[in-house]
């Protein structure tokens, strides 16, 4: 009789966890509408790549994705803006980070973006050798759950933009944060919509 | 104002919104004259709509404010940092100089019932569907008025749907009628002369139903839906969720003038947000007379139903023995509405008919009966000569 209630007390808790980790993804935000009389504008990379632990020294700035990885290897995806377009006096009320996912494995967790003050890197030379540091602590976080649509996912990185508003330029770079895992963006490179049957 | 500068597509983005003036929270609210109730109606701000209460972001500057739905609008009402142009004009200009509130100011002798978002999207059904909103008096009243958001009209076909007005059990409360709209969005139907009373808390509903496949489209909003949407879908009564169906409801006061004259009675009808006194008909004048009154430097309207057989127009409307340039007429064969707007506080309105009940109404039934009668006589005497 005991082990029959601690059988079912299993499985109730099981069903719990499944609930709550599919909820946990599946909610969502009501956009808010913006401040009235803002600006806003929409800016894409003048430089992407990822490196990649397991080959230190090879660039893959011309590549179509951008992969994020935690298992047996490494991979970090550096994306860097140019904010010169947006006053250095404005006021930034608030900036979305987003990009577009392809393809993801692995245990459920996050994917964070964190930000780099560091923006000497270029596309075409950043290695997993040279790359520069970032922030241990990420910005923000997006949580996979079990059931993941594709397509773009953001990130909150206003804090982010206003830091870097008076170099002009932003590095973020995307570290996954979950285990045995990994995920595929698209990067500048990525040329059409991908049709998916 | 939006910049995009498009490279490949799925390509990463950084969305930045921004703005060079500092940017103040503004509180947005609605209340009764009486402090009664508050924050019924919508506030539409630079463009965009929101129900009250509300605390938007507004960066320094002008903007055109409006406020629908909701209490019949008096004046504006503002603290902080906040100045509108025209305080007594429902759609006015503010000047945002810092943070503050900004209150519309009403009253409740006409209350539009408004629980969608005016943020519309497109529903329609087949033949027999009936799409209807469930309303919940603040007052008791008189329904005067069902609204309908027409989405789309189509050229071919008709557009006609027939209206219901139900009790709290979804139960008619007059016969469903047709109605056919001529434009798209607001359809406003009359229902004053239907004398349909609303009692303080207790549902009632306004529905729509398709007597047209997919004719017309009614406007639905999933904007924060209030749950006062439902649909028959032919057997049941089924609750909409996800949207409300713009659908509202004006209620008000209707002050009913009964006048004797000739030994008829007539109905003189008026919708007002004045306070109307001293209400005479001079027959020998063909005018219809009465004060209208409210608070200085606010605009009253009247909205008066006159029957076409005591007194026909063309009309002039006089306030203060001033003729009213702007007055909208409508004559439907037995009724000629009026409606007019002036600026209050106290002053005489003077409307004056071309035709007037004339004085032998009372006396022709008389004379038929007298005819009868002297038929009857003669025809009798004539069969009693040819006896």
């Amino acid at each position: 009789m005991i082990m029959k209630i601690m059988v079912r007390t299993w499985i109730l808790l099981l069903v719990i966890g499944f609930l709550a980790s599919s909820l946990s993804f599946s909610s969502f935000k009501i956009n808010a509408a913006p401040a009235i009389g803002s600006t806003t504008v929409t800016l894409y990379p003048i430089a992407d790549a990822y490196v990649n632990s397991s080959s230190p020294d090879t660039n893959y700035g011309n590549e179509n994705s951008l992969y994020t990885s935690h298992n047996s290897e490494l991979n970090y995806a550096y994306t860097m803006f140019n904010l010169s377009s947006i006053p250095s006096d404005a006021n930034v009320i608030s900036a979305e980070f987003k990009v577009y996912l392809s393809d993801i494995e692995g245990y459920t967790g996050s994917i964070g973006t964190h930000c780099s003050s560091n923006d000497s890197w270029t596309e075409l030379g950043i290695t997993w050798n040279n790359k520069p540091s970032f922030a241990e602590t990420a910005t923000d976080t997006v949580y996979y759950g079990m059931w993941v649509s594709y397509g773009y996912d953001s990130w909150n990185v206003t804090v982010d933009v206003r830091d870097a508003l008076s170099k002009e330029k932003l590095t973020e770079v995307l570290v996954d944060h979950r285990s045995s895992s990994y995920a595929h963006f698209d990067s500048r490179e990525f040329p059409q919509p991908r049709i998916r049957g | 104002m939006h910049i995009s500068i498009p490279e490949s597509s799925h390509s990463p983005e950084l969305e930045v919104e921004y703005a060079t003036l500092p940017v103040f929270v503004v509180h947005l609210e609605s209340s009764q004259d009486t402090d009664a109730t508050n924050d019924l109606g919508l506030m539409t701000f630079a463009d965009y709509t929101f129900s009250l209460p509300t605390d938007i972001d507004v960066v320094a500057g002008s903007y055109q404010v409006s406020y629908s739905g909701g209490y019949m609008f008096m004046w504006w009402e503002t603290s902080g940092s906040i100045n509108v142009s025209d305080s007594k004009a429902a759609t006015t200009t503010v000047m945002v100089s810092g943070g503050g509130t900004l209150r519309a100011v009403g009253n409740t002798k006409r209350l539009e019932y408004t629980y969608d978002h005016g943020q519309p999207k497109w529903e329609s059904d087949t033949v027999g569907r009936i799409d209807a909103v469930r309303f919940t008096p603040l007052f008791s009243d008189q329904l005067l008025m069902a609204r309908f958001y027409i989405y789309d009209l189509y050229s071919f076909g008709s557009n006609a749907f027939k209206l219901h007005v139900m009790d709290e059990n979804r139960s008619d409360l007059i016969t469903p009628f047709e109605q056919t709209p001529t434009s798209e969005g607001w359809f406003d139907v009359g229902l004053s002369s239907y004398g349909i009373g609303v009692n303080e808390g207790v549902d009632f509903y306004v529905g729509m139903e398709w007597i047209n496949d997919y004719n017309p489209d009614l406007g639905e909003d999933s904007t924060s839906p209030s749950d006062r949407s439902s649909y028959w879908n032919g057997t049941h009564w089924r609750a909409e969720s996800y949207n409300d169906f713009m659908i509202r409801a004006v209620v008000g006061t209707l002050i009913d003038h009964v006048v004797l004259v000739e030994g008829s009675t007539f109905h003189v009808t008026a919708e007002s947000n004045s306070t109307t006194s001293n209400f005479q008909f001079i027959k020998e004048g063909k005018k219809l007379l009465f004060n209208v009154a409210g608070s200085t430097g606010t605009y009253g309207f009247c909205n008066i139903t006159i029957p076409n057989q005591l007194l026909g127009g063309p009309f002039t409307v006089t306030f203060d023995e001033q003729p009213l340039s702007e007055v909208l007429s409508l004559d439907n064969g037995t009724h000629t509405w009026l409606y007019f707007t002036y600026p209050q506080s106290g002053h005489a309105i003077e409307i004056t008919g071309t035709t007037v009940i004339p004085e032998f109404p009372s006396l022709l039934p008389l004379l038929l009966m007298a005819m009868t009668l002297i038929t009857f006589i003669v025809r009798k005497k004539l069969k009693m000569i040819k006896e």
